[in-house]
Parts: structure tokens; C-alpha cells; sequence
């Protein structure tokens, strides 16, 4: 792809999300949404392959008809009530179509099953996008209309949390884990959003951070599942080590900075009156942290055997640009004793 | 604390740095450690003045109870270290310090773990634990069935630690704190719901399975057994007294008014455990494994010690940790020596090593007797004391304690005449000596038990 | 609720249903996101007749705009859906089960 086109596409995914983050007015959230959309498309399908149209279709397809849905409640609320306003969206029928629309875009769980086969057609660069940037618009807007005492927002929660733990136990290819991974991840946020919207804020931050790390890691190893994983020890060994405490940071282990999300959104569901909620989410993590752990297992706890000729890789010099993917996972592991400072940002 | 806290995180460049071969390194790493043990027998010594008060004391805000397991974890650290020299040996300079490394930020963890004075703080390290323990169980470990031991190690304790972190935060709710200082001048807590006494397990349970009480203890022998030798080590002789840490801290704080009541299924299950798990050491064949459901006995004990909730109880507790800690890790390298000379478990590979290694017996005399509680051993004493406060719980308890001691006292001395005496079987003619090394490890471990003999003053904390 | 509140949601939740309950073609589903987008239009431009405010009458537009934007895009995929598999038919775009 010319550098300009991905340069104007990347622009553009980057206007979407803003437009919907200074949005005010339902119409303008939505053309936001769909420009990020319309932006994304080639960049999935950019390469001519046929598993990457499939992803760019089933994607074209659930994010057109989740906007459509969003602005058709946006449309119906204003006829109910007479205003476009994102903030004072006050009827209930709307909210929970809007609720359900979003988490339709953002992939939780009932309405999750895009997401793993999407990832499966991408590379990992759009991946990385796609896991990352593109969550950010529509959990903005979630944020922005806050339904005071949803049990849907609880009932989707709780079924993300294990729907995402549920559906990657099974799964060998690395990029549907990572899908359901962030479906898991998006779970807890989802859970606390009516409680403490600045704490999603803090717990898509901490994602952000630990989800880029990993899908660096497995970019620079070219791995998209368990056996090449396995056998990437040889190409990048100190990687190899640093690795499994990312992913168990992104299972929310507690040394590392994974936990102080999920520490803080346990704290206030338990202070909200839930304790119930709040053990069976912990719970389910389990689930997640099972195949997080067999990742482990595959990449740095086991040697995999591997042929002479393909263990000296580590002594060459790698092409790709590593910085971004050290700093990205100092930080997904060793933020925890920050979280004094987390807990004052939050309740700012 | 920083006193110990920093020279172990000084050991992270030590190992990282040291450019040697892996006696200098093993060599360099112990000494040091050692030292900051040093440091802390003399902290606690001076802290024995304070030994009579019930009251939290100047040095690192601590109960009476409370040096002994940081000393504990301090001392057997550097142990560890020496044990695992041969296991080393073969593995690059690089894995080599990874390996030191682990076991010094379990340290680090460790010590943060028992000198915590806020819940939160401890839990948060208690977990840290597992993640250092879980890759010296699956990356050292020698089967391929250490991978299914180290799920079950992380999902066990997981599966029971993330109720207890949710019971945590509730309390706060209550009480506004969760820092040991202050806890204790709260309000005590009005717990009469059927909430509160699931309140109640949740707090608990985290620790009787990390203890483990019989019921949730097949993750250990499983842990035990695939886990290299210092990984062995450190989960008998300081990660399970974390769960026994946790649960006096958590009985005494916040737990009083509903344990009376509710810790009597935990009591006869512990009980009834201690009997089960003799009975499976009677008719096992794995020396690890033997020593590791010896240990799941001992735990029993404690168990149902901290749970009748009387200062004899406490006191026996806390003393037969301390004494099993140092008991079981001896074991655990003698077992180790074995398997290092005839690369199996099994005991009946090992028969009549009197005959080739004659200074060993000796130590595995003394561990043997140690375990079975001989009289003037700390282990006796704090067998007896745990006895006495269940006897005053309920006399019915003797029937199981008595039969408990009876078979204890059968599988130690079946384990030591099964591998020391008798014939020497043909296949091991021609064993490795055995090196100074050894005896080091074999003294560090047995000595500080022969003498507290002479000053049980120190670890029994409340009796005074 | 007005007749013109109820055309429209009943027009939009027959496209929805199409959309989702009947998946034979790509060109089918195009058609029912395009089937919605008009009675958003619709809503839309009715909403601000009825307000009477002339802010709000563009608003219709922008919403026709973008909504070609994206039936532009859905035909692109359509087009690289026929050209990759052969065919439009919903079924086959199954490669990326496993």
C-alpha cells in the first residue's frame, strides 16, 4: 500500500475516533463511528487474500449495522424526548438499545462472536488496531451515557468475563485467544462503567498497554499459533522470558500491573453492594488465566525441540523497530506500585 | 526492614553480574544470603525482649509471632541455593541466574509477605509468591508432569485467594481500614447473617487451602513431588506457614466473635486429615511424596491448633511450623541426595545406604526423629501443646491426635529403615560419596533445631 | 406514538430483521443496512420538519453522505468478496473458522 493512502487511512481512523470523542450530538458520534469504519476497511482488506476480504466483510457488516442501530435509538430518543444530546440520553428504551448496539461494536459477549474470526483473517498490525483503537470510540460513547443501575451492563459483564474465558480454552490459534482475551478484558470494564467511569477509563488504559505488548511480542516472532510460539524461543530468548509476565499481567496476576484494574474494579463493586458480582467476575478470570498460563507453558516453562539449523536467530540483528514493544511491556509489568497514584487519578 | 529488604535486591545485580562459574556464583549468592540471615537472627534476638508483649513492637510494627517467619525464610533461602548446586550444574550460566534470581525476588516477596501491616499488602504478596514458585516448579522441574502440578498449584490457590481478596475488600467497607495497626481498634464486627458467614470462609479459605487442610490438599504432593529441590524446599518449609501466618492474623483480627462455631467442620477435617494422610504415607512409595503428605499431616495439626483459638493452641502452631519448616526442607535435601546418586524416588531403589553413605544415616536419623517428634525437639513441643488445647476443645479429638502421633512415629521410622538399613541391593555398588556440601546443608538445617532445645523461649510467641 | 414514529421503527426493524434472520446474500444484507439508512433519512428529515428548526435540516444530508460512503464500501467488499470467493453467497465466507 502507498505510504500516502495508509497515511490518509490512518489520519481518518484517527478523526473517526476524535469526532466521536468531542461529539456532543448523536448524529455527529455516528458519522465518527462510521468514518473509523470506512477507514479501517482497506486496511483489513488491503492485502488480496480471501481470509482477509472474509475478515474486512463480517467486520463491514457487524460495525454498519451496530451504528445503524445506535443511530436509530439516537433518532428515537429525540423524538421521545426531543433533544440530540449524548449526555441527558434519558429514556430507558433508547439506552438499552444503545447499550446493546455498542456492545455489539465492542464485542462483548453475547454479541461476541465476530470478534474471534475477524482477528483470525488479520495481521497483526491491524490486529493490534483493531484490539486497541478501535475499542476506544464506542467505550467512549458507553461512558458518555452511563445507565444508572443497569443489570443488562452487569449481565453483560459477568457473560463477557466468562464467555471470554469460556471460548478461548479451546482455541490453539493465537489471534482468536487474544479476541477473546479482549472480550474478557472489555467484561470487567463493562462491569464498572455505571459505578466509576473514570475506573473504565484506568482499566482501558492498563489494557491498552499490556494487549500492545503482546501482540508486539508475537508480531516480532511472526506467531499466530501455539507451535510457533513454541518454537520462538530461539529467535528472541530474553523476549521469551519477559513474555510470560505480560500475559499473566493481561490475566490481572497480582505483582504485575494487570491486577491494579481489576484490584480497583473488585474494590467498587464490593463497595456498590455487590460482593457477589464481584467473586464470580474474579472467578471467571480463572478461566482466562488457564489459557494465558498454556501460553506460558508452550513458550518459555517448556524447550520445545527445535532443528539445529533454526536456533541461531537470536544472534541476528532483528529488522524490526523494538523500542515501542520494551517500553510497552516494562510497563505492562512492573506499574503495580503506581497504584496510589491509579487510585488518585481515578477519584479525581 | 529495609536492612534485609535491600541487600535482597542487591542479590538481583549480584546475579546478574557475577561472571564466574556457578560454584563462585551458588558460592557468592549463599554467603550473602546467609548474612542477611545473620541480620535478622540478630533483629531477633533483640527483638525477644518484646517477646512477652502482646502489643505490636518498635521493629517493623510485628506480633510476637511474627520474626520467626521471616527469619525462617531468611535461613533457608541461602539452603536452597546450596541444595540446588548439582541440580544447576549442567544448565547454561544464563539459566543459572535466572534460577538465583527467582529464588531471590521469592525472598523479597516473602519477606514483604510476613512484614506486611496492611491486608491488602499481604494478599497482594501472597500472590506475588505464586508466580516465582509456579516457574521453579514448571521450568526446573524434571517430568512432563510438572506442567499439570503447576496448574494445579496456581488454580487451587487462585480459585481460593480471589474470594478472600473480595472478603477483603468488604472489610474495608466495614471498617474503613484493612492496616493491621488499626484494625485491631475497631469495632468488633456484628457478623450474624448467613452473608457474614460466607464472609467468614472467604477469609479462611484461602489459607486452609494454601495450608493445605485435608480435602484441598492434592495440589501439594503433586507440587512436591515435580518440583526441583529448592522448590520442594520452599513450599514445605515457608509457603505453607504463609497460610498458617494468614490464618492467625486473620483469627485474631477480624474472625473471633463466628469462629467459634463455624471452624468445626475445618477442625474435624483437619483432624480426620492428619490420620488420612498418615495412612497414605504408610503405604507409599515415592519419597517425595511421602514427605510431602507428612507434611499435609503436620499442617493438620496446626490447623486445628490456630482453629480452637486458645495461646496454647496458637503457641503449638506456631511452634511446629517453625520446627516442621526446618524438619521437612532437611528432608527434602536428603531425599534429594538420594535421588541425585540414583536418579529416582522410589524407595525401593534405595535401600541399605547405611552401608555406602554411613554419615548420611546420621542425618537422616536426626530428620527422622525430628519428624516424628522425638522429646526434647522443638517438634515435640509444639505436637504437645496443639494436643493439650484440643483435649480442652474436646476430648473426643484424642482418639484422632493419638492415632495421628502413632502413625507419624510408623512412617518416619518406616521411611528411615526402609532407605538406610538393611542388605545393600547390587545395583548400588558404586555411588558418589557423599560432599562436604551436604553436610553443610544437612547442619544449617538440623542445628538451629537442636538448639532451640535449649531456648524454646524463642518461638513460642504467647506462653510466657 | 405517531404513525410516522411507527413507519419509520417498523421500517428499520424490517431491515434489521432481513439483515440478521436472512443470510443468503452479501447483496441482501447491503440492501437491508441501505433499507435502514433510508428510514433514518426519513426520520430524520421528519424530525426536523416537525421541529421547525433550520439548524437541524441538514442534518438529513449529512446522514445520506455518509450512508453512500458506506454503501460505497459495502459494494468495494462486495466486489472483492466475488472476486476472492467466487460468489456472494453468505455461506462461503466460512475460511476463518479454524
Amino acid at each position: 500500500m502507498s505510504p500516502y493512502i495508509l497515511a490518509i487511512l490512518l489520519f481518518s481512523l484517527g478523526l473517526g475516533t476524535t469526532i466521536t470523542f468531542s461529539s456532543t450530538h448523536w448524529l455527529l458520534a455516528w458519522v465518527g463511528l462510521e468514518i473509523n469504519t470506512l477507514a479501517m476497511l482497506p486496511l483489513m482488506a488491503q492485502n488480496h487474500h480471501p481470509r482477509a476480504v472474509e475478515a474486512a466483510t463480517k467486520y463491514f457488516l457487524i460495525q454498519a449495522s451496530g451504528a445503524a442501530v445506535l443511530l436509530f435509538a439516537g433518532v428515537i430518543n429525540a423524538w421521545l424526548t426531543g433533544q440530540w444530546d449524548i449526555h441527558q440520553a434519558a429514556h430507558p428504551l433508547p439506552i438499552a438499545i444503545i447499550t446493546l448496539a455498542l456492545s455489539l461494536k465492542l464485542g462483548l459477549a453475547p454479541l461476541h462472536s465476530w470478534l474471534p474470526e475477524v482477528f483470525q483473517g488479520l495481521n497483526l498490525t491491524t490486529n493490534l488496531i483493531l484490539a486497541t483503537w478501535q475499542k476506544l470510540a464506542p467505550l467512549a460513547l458507553m461512558l458518555q451515557i452511563q445507565p444508572p443501575h443497569s443489570s443488562l451492563l452487569i449481565f453483560l459483564g459477568l457473560m463477557s468475563t466468562l464467555g471470554g474465558g469460556w471460548g478461548g480454552l479451546n482455541q490453539t490459534q493465537l489471534r482468536k485467544i487474544l479476541a477473546y482475551s479482549s472480550t474478557a478484558q472489555l467484561g470487567w470494564m463493562i462491569l464498572v462503567v455505571q459505578f466509576s467511569p473514570s475506573l473504565t477509563t484506568l482499566a482501558i488504559l492498563v489494557y491498552v498497554v499490556t494487549t500492545s505488548a503482546t501482540f508486539l511480542t508475537l508480531k516480532l516472532n511472526k506467531a499466530t499459533n501455539i507451535n510457533m510460539l513454541a518454537i520462538s524461543w530461539a529467535k528472541a530468548p530474553a523476549l521469551m522470558a519477559l513474555t510470560p509476565l505480560v500475559l499473566l499481567s493481561l490475566a490481572g496476576l497480582p505483582p504485575m500491573t494487570g491486577f491494579m484494574p481489576k484490584w480497583l474494579i473488585l474494590q467498587e463493586l464490593s463497595k456498590q453492594g455487590l460482593p457477589a458480582t464481584a467473586t464470580i467476575t474474579a472467578l471467571t478470570a480463572l478461566l482466562s488465566l488457564y489459557y494465558y498460563l498454556r501460553l506460558t507453558y508452550a513458550m518459555t516453562l517448556t524447550m520445545f525441540p527445535n532443528n539445529i539449523t533454526s536456533t541461531p536467530p537470536w544472534r541476528l540483528p532483528s529488522a524490526q523497530l523494538t523500542l515501542p514493544l520494551a517500553i510497552l511491556a516494562l510497563a505492562a509489568i512492573s506499574l503495580l506500585p503506581l497504584t496510589p497514584a491509579a487510585m488518585a487519578l481515578v477519584a479525581l | 526492614m529495609v536492612k534485609f529488604l535491600f541487600p535482597t535486591l542487591m542479590l538481583h545485580i549480584h546475579a546478574d553480574l557475577t561472571n564466574y562459574r556457578l560454584m563462585t556464583l551458588i558460592t557468592q549468592s549463599s554467603g550473602h544470603r546467609l548474612m542477611i540471615a545473620m541480620i535478622n537472627v540478630h533483629l531477633t534476638l533483640k527483638m525477644a525482649q518484646w517477646l512477652d508483649e502482646q502489643h505490636l513492637n518498635p521493629y517493623m510494627a510485628q506480633t510476637p509471632y511474627l520474626p520467626h517467619f521471616v527469619l525462617l525464610t531468611c535461613w533457608l533461602l541461602p539452603l536452597m541455593i546450596i541444595s540446588s548446586q548439582h541440580h544447576m550444574a549442567t544448565e547454561p550460566i544464563n539459566r543459572q541466574r535466572t534460577y538465583i534470581m527467582l529464588l531471590t525476588s521469592l525472598q523479597f516477596f516473602l519477606i514483604l509477605a510476613f512484614s506486611a501491616t496492611e491486608l491488602i499488602m499481604f494478599y497482594l504478596m501472597f500472590e506475588a509468591t505464586l508466580l516465582p514458585t509456579l516457574m521453579i516448579i514448571t521450568r526446573w522441574g524434571n517430568q512432563a508432569e510438572r506442567l499439570n502440578a503447576g496448574m494445579y498449584f496456581l488454580f487451587y490457590t487462585l480459585a481460593s485467594s480471589l474470594p478472600l481478596l473480595v472478603a477483603l475488600l468488604l472489610l474495608q467497607n466495614t471498617t474503613g481500614t484493612l492496616s493491621l495497626l488499626t484494625l485491631q481498634y475497631s469495632n468488633p464486627l456484628n457478623l450474624s447473617t448467613y452473608a457474614d458467614k460466607l464472609w467468614w470462609a472467604g477469609c479462611l479459605i484461602a489459607f486452609l487451602v494454601k495450608m493445605p487442610l485435608y480435602g484441598a490438599h492434592l495440589w501439594l504432593p503433586k507440587a512436591h513431588v515435580e518440583a526441583p529441590v529448592a522448590g520442594s524446599m520452599i513450599l514445605a518449609a515457608v509457603l505453607l506457614k504463609l497460610g498458617g501466618y494468614g490464618m492467625m492474623r486473620m483469627i485474631l483480627l477480624v474472625l473471633e466473635p463466628l469462629s467459634k462455631e463455624l471452624s468445626y467442620p475445618f477442625i474435624v477435617f483437619a483432624l480426620w486429615g492428619v490420620v488420612m494422610t498418615g495412612l497414605i504415607c504408610l503405604r507409599q512409595t515415592d519419597l517425595k511424596s511421602l514427605i510431602a503428605y507428612s507434611s499435609v499431616s503436620h499442617m493438620g495439626l496446626v490447623v486445628g491448633g490456630i482453629l480452637v483459638q486458645t495461646p496454647w493452641g496458637f503457641a503449638g502452631a506456631l511452634i511446629l511450623m517453625i520446627a516442621h519448616g526446618l524438619t521437612s526442607s532437611a528432608l527434602f535435601c536428603l531425599a534429594n541426595t538420594n535421588y541425585e546418586r540414583i536418579h529416582s524416588r522410589n524407595i525401593l531403589l534405595a535401600r541399605g545406604l547405611q552401608m555406602v553413605l554411613p554419615l548420611m544415616t546420621t542425618w537422616w536419623f536426626i530428620a527422622s526423629l525430628a519428624n516424628l517428634a522425638l522429646p526434647p525437639l522443638p517438634n515435640l513441643m509444639g505436637e504437645l501443646m496443639i494436643l493439650t488445647s484440643l483435649i480442652n476443645w474436646s476430648p473426643w479429638t484424642l482418639a484422632l491426635t493419638g492415632a495421628g502421633v502413632l502413625i507419624t512415629a510408623s512412617y518416619s521410622l518406616y521411611m528411615f529403615l526402609m532407605t538406610q538399613r538393611g542388605p545393600l541391593p547390587t545395583h548400588l555398588i558404586a555411588l558418589d560419596p557423599s560432599h562436604s556440601r551436604e553436610h553443610l546443608l544437612m547442619a544449617l538445617h538440623l542445628l538451629p533445631l537442636l538448639l532451640l532445645i535449649f531456648k524454646p523461649h524463642l518461638i513460642w510467641g504467647w506462653v510466657s | 406514538m405517531t404513525p410516522i414514529l411507527f413507519a419509520f421503527s417498523s421500517a428499520f426493524t424490517l431491515g434489521l430483521t432481513g439483515l440478521v434472520f436472512h443470510r443468503v446474500h452479501l447483496l441482501s444484507a447491503l440492501l437491508c443496512l441501505e433499507g435502514m439508512m433510508l428510514s433514518l433519512y426519513i426520520a430524520l428529515s421528519t424530525w426536523s420538519l416537525g421541529m421547525g428548526s433550520a439548524s437541524s435540516s441538514a442534518l438529513p444530508l449529512f446522514l445520506l453522505a455518509i450512508s453512500a460512503c458506506e454503501a460505497g464500501a459495502g459494494l468495494a467488499i462486495l466486489v472483492a468478496t466475488a472476486r476472492t470467493h467466487g460468489t456472494d453467497r453468505l455461506q462461503s465466507l466460512n475460511l476463518l473458522q479454524w
